[in-house]
């Protein structure tokens, strides 16, 4: 059965959070201490969701939540590797037009631009 | 002929009783006629055989109205009320008439109670909102249960051109009683699955029936979501978890959670949903991807099931 495991790095300033395996209610609450962990160092976040198989309202609602806080004081929440077929909540909602969707990480990291940019985003 | 007055700043639900196609009764003209003049907010939500007269007859003046194919969004009557909702936001305080048919030929009787249900909750929902709500009923052509659970469930009836207070309409509004009565149990055949705390084994259960009954990879996905918030809802409100049962029924994958909790608000899962509010988006998803859901709820126990076609309608 798909395990569930999170990361993080840094790279050029902006904070890397990589999801494996599914995001529930069993488990959208460690995502959310991990954002809020991040957030405090970082104002530019790329949530890596290429290795999710599966998420759910719940987790959904945590991303929003950071999403929303981020946008608030001038940063920036970057979805890379949404892929719909697995994370169909985003597109059911309608978030997938709304949020920062890239193919991948290396894609966001580009459109983050350079360290100390995060206010010029979008 | 008495029409809706224009001037009202509540909710007016009414229930036409018509014979035939809606595009022969004078009194719908009046309303939509009425309706455009007044520059007011038109959406028509009916199947296509009844819609396609009322836009034929209304020629360039169709363009004005917001059309709804009410046999894809009406197919699980809970989607409605989120999708009137959502229109009356749009229409941004400007009056709204709201012409609907959530019940046609041909419904199942689960349809039919879900329908009497969603009219019920009609008066909630619009409460306070300076809305004309008028309800399509062919009473040549639907069972005559369907025409005592409209007069149930609207304030007002539209007949022969008449307009009048509803004399089985009770405040405040409640489904018609068989739409809370208990479901039959899941067949002996069903597949059963008790749940706790882990959740996989709950959505590998339903994506491999799923894959059985032929449903669409899509649709299969939407349903493994849909039964994996309600189960997310039992760990989430409840300690004694669950139980998943699925089986096949005429053309239909059904699934059911059956917990120990109990869902107070009548309009849950139906209300207008803000894309990037957070929170309390579970049962609406449940109710946007799954073709009927029903739920029976009271203390201590709550059953939903939800119904997938296998062939696409």
């Amino acid at each position: 059965m798909e395990e569930f495991r999170l990361s993080s790095e840094t790279r050029d300033g902006v904070a890397i959070v990589r999801v494996h395996g599914y995001l529930d209610v069993t488990t959208c609450g460690e995502l959310d201490e991990l954002l809020a962990d991040v957030r405090r160092e970082q104002s530019r976040v790329i949530l890596d969701l290429a290795s999710v198989r599966f998420m759910d309202t719940n987790s959904l609602s945590v991303i929003v939540s950071h999403w929303r806080k981020l946008e608030g004081s001038g940063g920036r929440l970057m979805l890379a590797g949404a892929q719909q077929r697995y994370l169909r909540a985003l597109w059911i909602t309608g978030l997938a037009s709304r949020m920062s969707l890239y193919d991948d990480v290396e894609e966001a990291i580009a459109a983050a631009g350079p360290a100390g940019s995060a206010s010029q985003g979008n | 002929m008495a029409g809706p007055a224009a001037g009202s700043r509540d909710l007016r639900h009414l229930a036409l009783l018509h014979r035939g196609q809606p595009g022969d009764v004078p009194a719908l003209w009046g309303i939509i006629r009425g309706s455009l003049e007044r520059d007011e907010g038109l959406l028509v939500a009916a199947p296509d055989a009844s819609a396609e007269r009322l836009r034929t007859g209304l020629g360039a003046e169709s363009s004005r109205v917001t059309w709804m194919d009410m046999t894809a969004l009406g197919r699980n009557p809970a989607r409605i009320i989120p999708a009137v909702l959502t229109f009356v936001a749009q229409c941004q305080g400007r009056k709204v008439t709201c012409v609907t048919e959530p019940v046609w030929p041909g419904r199942s009787a689960g349809e039919r109670q879900e329908a009497a249900r969603h009219e019920a909750l009609v008066n909630l929902a619009f409460r306070g909102v300076p809305a004309t709500i008028v309800c399509l009923y062919d009473t040549t052509a639907l069972p005559r249960s369907v025409v005592a659970d409209a007069a149930a469930t609207h304030p007002v009836i539209l007949s022969e051109g008449r307009e009048q207070a509803s004399t089985s309409y009770r405040e405040p509004a409640k489904p018609p009683a068989h739409c809370n009565r208990t479901l039959a149990p899941p067949p002996p055949q069903s597949g059963e699955l008790r749940y706790h705390r882990d959740l996989r084994p709950v959505r590998s259960f339903v994506a491999k029936a799923a894959q059985q009954a032929g449903l669409s990879s899509p649709r299969a996905a939407d349903l493994v979501l849909a039964i994996s918030e309600l189960a997310a809802n039992t760990l989430r409100h409840t300690r004694a978890g669950g139980t998943l049962h699925v089986w096949r029924s005429s053309g239909t994958l059904i699934c059911q959670v059956q917990d120990t909790g109990q869902i107070t608000d009548p309009l849950a899962g139906r209300r207008s949903q803000s894309p990037d509010t957070p929170g309390g988006k579970g049962l609406w998803l449940v109710n946007q991807v799954c073709d009927l859901v029903q739920i029976r709820t009271r203390q201590g126990s709550t059953t939903i099931r939800l119904h997938m076609r296998l062939a696409q309608p």
